[in-house]
């Protein structure tokens, strides 16, 4: 433990700290431009240089290369130094544009501000500047290479932490080029982080440019609940309008970057047609009236046909208050729900995985693994950040290996064994050891051989599964590898993949006797059903049993929606009531580690400036109201609906409900926000045993069926953002390229699968590394589910048609 | 003998005063003997200087564009915030007010913003009258400000400096070498 001083405070640091790190931890900050604290260091820019006055090394040398030693004496301050970080900033704008007023980093612009501290204000040199032709990068990222300084910033994020190729570093001295070799998209999941990284302006966000400068904006750390993984952002919003998404930085969870669908994913939120007002049958009204005529239909039908016709629903995009509520409201007037889960099958998956919520790990100690196995899952397609963080482990020395059957790719090297649905649950059982399993003596060419090597070599196992493939007790068998890996190990753990934003929160509210909207859609069709009561849900996005809901809401007497998405349900709803979204209201998620997390209010919300424009102008009226402001929390709907219908929740108001959750539920009780829920105890406490129907037994050439996540496309929130959907690849399907020869298709051919209930069509791609028997078909937005019934589990090769 | 310094001190400041009284009455004095100089407003008007500050005028470049590039300084540095926009990009990638807005119940007339502009499109003029019986008639929007001149520098022009790719492809503004080729090592 070197103890250094720097401009005269002494502080101790642990070995192999750089200085720059050591006076950041004093709270000494040194002019950079290149070091970053996930990057490291490049010693590009030579800003950082300081004086070393005493110790190993003397003279002026660049605080980002030189670790800190005993007996260093460090000055930030010395003339040298100040004479030379000046000059350097001299250099450096050199050549710089001069397009400050029509660049979008102005206001948080890095260089910017040396340049002002450094007192550079005239430019002395008076040969030309530099010129680059600048490259379309797609729909995200905005290209303006004339502002270039080479501190390589995005070359480094890009390829080594990042671990994608297409972009890069050309040319030599000083006309290198940081861009693609052909102008197009940026291919990497992550492309966005440039635009946050890059010190100066030639990273841009494009579909924020020239709208707003950075000190205009309110701005608030929320959290992003486009997957389970609960990374932390900063929202900048303006005139009611929320306009980019940084990357917020939280430590144990998403580090400093966050992926593109958070990023580009919240523009839901400004959706034109999203719900403003309250709708009686299509009519807009106050709020007092359609709380009183639902209020009093709901009441009307729970007394002519008893509580259970009634049912309320919601779902894992919902915040815990919501959740809360939801449950209060369900006990309060004794009616059906709540069902917050798209599949009972899912609902399964996470109670099984709770057992083992002791030894769930946050993302950062998947960062820090050394031998972490990904079953069931793929991480850039379901939950991308967590591939930015086995990149990391695999960087610092780590082994990855994959148990799916589909065509996983993951920015990095990994083994892929490549397991059928059917099998994993075995593949498992094999690799924890267990005595008689049908894969011994099966090993080919010691593959095998290797994986059960690198388990026992690794000291920090950290195991990530997806809840996509369950199949019998495949959960069980996750935990029960899991379980071995940390009594072999003493470390280690499980790292799951749920499928919403709060999957946990919603598990923890649901109670025993919750199921999956299959059951609901039967009590509908039974004519159990008269009232739904819909609270921050869609289920006819992408739900199989899209038509018959559809069909089955006719014989219903009420429908109620609470929402902030122009959702389809909403289209068929007799009430609609406009709801806050996670930026217009603070609330707790519960992310798949079972971490609580606040997103704070960013902004009150309203119909943005943007869309009211007469004339071009804003309008010319004033007033104490907010157009379109007079929305609702999900769980203050839910309070003011029960009070309508004569009986109050007991709360009004964000404290007060939250007091009344932490006395109902007991696992809430000591947790604060940024903490791990360590007891997560499911209602009841009845434990579900994971037991699906078998797999049919399969004819000769029939394909299983998977549905599966994209990146970009499957996912509910983003799917009515403007900016996301211009990277998705329309529904797409895979198959082995082997599989596809045999039935007479090739890649990029537009294919029907047909069965008795219905049709979907999908653009068909070959992966060679997934599964021969095995038909893979992304669950997209655009995809028809009203001509889909349930899908089949297996398909045969005459249900497979090309149509172009 | 502390009273008799008193007294000393108070017939000394009594002498001061009528002293100060009768330069300031004599200066009144002779000028009821002068010709007035009472100009007759509004019926006469005095051209005032250059840069004399009162209403706000955004003004165009050589070329006939609007100069304001809509980059938030002026509402930035406005000490009364009575400047409002929304910045946009123009089809051939320029970047321009799609509405610009000054209260000028609010103004005060400083000329911060004026300072402030880089690309010397806000600009005050010597017209100060401007009085309104009904305060929403002081909410100038951009077609108010807009005028068809370059106001007090005629010549600059922004965008031939800025080096972005508006007014002509790359290395093709003041100043500039032309594009690197990347694909090239060659010295």
């Amino acid at each position: 433990m070197p103890q250094i001083v720097i401009d005269g405070r002494s502080i101790e640091v642990a070995s192999g700290t750089k200085v720059i790190e050591a006076a950041q931890q004093l709270g000494i900050y040194i002019p950079r431009l290149c070091y970053h604290p996930a990057l490291g260091s490049a010693g590009a820019c030579r800003l950082c240089a300081v004086s070393f006055l005493e110790g190993p090394v003397r003279g002026l040398l660049m605080s980002c290369m030189v670790e800190a030693k005993e007996g260093m004496v460090v000055s930030t301050q010395h003339p040298d130094a100040l004479q030379f970080r000046k000059q350097i900033m001299e250099w450096l704008m050199m050549n710089h544009p001069h397009d400050c007023p029509v660049c979008d980093e102005g206001g948080h612009c890095v260089l910017q501000e040396m340049t002002v501290a450094g007192g550079h204000s005239m430019r002395r040199f008076p040969g030309s500047k530099r010129t680059y032709e600048d490259q379309d990068l797609g729909p995200f990222v905005q290209h303006e290479m004339n502002r270039c300084i080479h501190c390589w910033r995005c070359r480094r994020f890009y390829q080594e932490y990042s671990g994608y190729k297409d972009m890069g570093v050309m040319g030599l001295a000083s006309r290198t080029y940081f861009g693609r070799a052909v102008p197009g998209p940026l291919e990497s999941p992550f492309a966005g982080n440039l635009i946050d990284i890059c010190p100066t302006g030639v990273f841009t966000d494009k579909p924020s440019r020239f709208k707003a400068r950075r000190w205009e904006c309110q701005r608030a750390p929320s959290l992003c609940i486009h997957c389970c993984l609960g990374c932390s952002i900063v929202v900048n919003s303006r005139y009611r309008e929320v306009l980019r998404i940084e990357a917020g930085h939280n430590p144990e969870v998403n580090g400093h970057f966050i992926c593109d669908r958070g990023r580009y994913g919240f523009d839901y939120v400004n959706h034109p047609s999203r719900p403003r007002w309250p709708l009686v049958e299509g009519r807009a009204c106050s709020w007092q009236e359609a709380l009183a005529y639902a209020g009093g239909r709901l009441r009307e039908i729970i007394e002519k046909h008893g509580p259970s016709s009634a049912a309320v629903v919601g779902s894992s995009r919902a915040s815990l208050e919501s959740l809360g509520a939801l449950r209060l409201f369900c006990e309060k007037h004794a009616v059906s729900g709540p069902f917050l889960w798209m599949e009972t099958q899912e609902l399964k998956c996470v109670r099984r995985l709770l057992q083992g919520q002791e030894l769930f790990v946050s993302m950062k100690q998947v960062e820090e693994a050394d031998t972490i196995l990904v079953v069931g899952l793929d991480p850039v397609q379901e939950a991308p950040m967590l591939a930015l963080a086995l990149r990391q482990a695999w960087r610092k020395g780590g082994w990855v290996g994959v148990v799916d059957p589909r065509g996983v790719e993951l920015p990095f090297c990994f083994s892929h064994w490549v397991v059928h649905p059917r099998e994993m649950g075995m593949a498992l059982e094999y690799l924890a050891g267990k005595p008689k399993s049908p894969y011994e003596g099966f090993d080919d060419q010691g593959f095998l051989k290797a994986w059960r090597q690198a388990l026992a070599r690794g000291k920090r196992p950290v195991m990530a599964c997806g809840t996509l493939l369950a199949k019998a007790d495949f959960m069980g068998a996750c935990l029960e590898l899991a379980h071995f890996l940390r009594k072999e190990k003493g470390c280690g753990g499980l790292f799951p993949v749920l499928r919403g934003a709060n999957s946990l929160g919603a598990v923890a509210v649901s109670g025993s006797e919750a199921s999956g909207l299959e059951e609901l859609l039967e009590a509908i069709e039974r004519g159990e059903l008269k009232a739904l009561v819909l609270v921050e849900t869609d289920p006819l996005f992408s739900f199989w049993g899209k038509a018959r809901l559809k069909e089955g809401f006719k014989g219903l007497e009420l429908i109620l929606v609470m929402d902030y998405l122009p959702s389809g349900v909403s289209k068929q709803a007799s009430v609609v009531m406009p709801c806050k979204s996670l930026f217009e209201s603070s609330c707790l998620f519960v992310n798949n580690e079972g971490r609580l997390q606040e997103a704070t209010a960013v902004h009150h919300g309203g119909i943005p400036i943007s869309q009211m424009l007469e004339e071009a102008n804003p309008p010319r009226t004033f007033g104490t109201e907010i157009p379109g402001g007079g929305t609702c929390a999900g769980w203050e709907a839910l309070a003011k609906l029960s009070e309508a219908m004569g009986e109050s929740l007991g709360f009004s108001d964000l404290p007060g409900l939250r007091n009344v959750l932490r006395q109902r539920f007991g696992w809430l009780r000591e947790v604060r926000p940024g903490q791990r829920i360590l007891a997560l105890e499911p209602e009841g406490g009845k434990r579900w045993e994971e037991i699906f129907h078998s797999q049919k037994e399969e004819g000769q050439g029939a394909l299983s069926l998977l549905l599966v996540q994209a990146t970009f496309g499957t996912e509910e929130l983003s799917s009515y953002s403007r900016h996301s959907c211009k990277m998705e690849a329309g529904p797409m399907g895979f198959l082995h390229p082997e599989t596809a020869a045999c039935l007479g298709l090739k890649q990029g051919d537009l294919v029907r699968l047909g069965w008795e209930q219905g049709e979907l069509e999908f653009l068909l791609e070959t992966k060679e590394n997934m599964h021969k028997e095995l038909l893979v078909v992304q669950a997209h937005r655009l995809l028809d589910w009203d001509k889909a019934g349930r899908p089949p589990e297996v398909v045969n090769s005459g249900q497979l048609e090309k149509i172009i | 003998m502390g009273e008799v310094m008193e007294k000393k001190g108070a017939i000394k400041e009594l002498w001061k005063g009528l002293q100060a009284l009768a330069w300031g009455f004599s200066t009144t004095f002779i000028h009821l003997f002068k010709k007035p100089v009472t100009e007759q407003y509004p019926e006469q008007k005095r051209s005032l200087p250059h840069r004399s500050r009162g209403r706000i005028i955004l003004t165009r470049d050589p070329d006939g564009q609007e100069r304001c590039v809509a980059c938030y300084l002026c509402s930035a540095v406005c000490p009364v915030s009575c400047i409002s926009m929304q910045s946009a990009q123009r089809q051939d990638g320029r970047r321009y007010a799609l509405w610009f807005r000054i209260n000028f119940a609010r103004c005060i007339f400083c000329g911060l913003c004026e300072e402030a502009c880089p690309t010397l499109a806000i600009q005050l003029t010597p017209d100060f009258e401007m009085t309104r019986r009904n305060p929403m008639d002081l909410l100038y929007e951009k077609e108010d400000l807009l005028v068809e001149h370059g106001g007090k520098d005629k010549e600059y022009n922004y965008y031939r400096l800025a080096g972005v790719q508006v007014t002509g492809p790359k290395g093709s503004h003041q100043g500039e070498k032309p594009p690197v080729d990347p694909m090239s090592n060659m010295p």
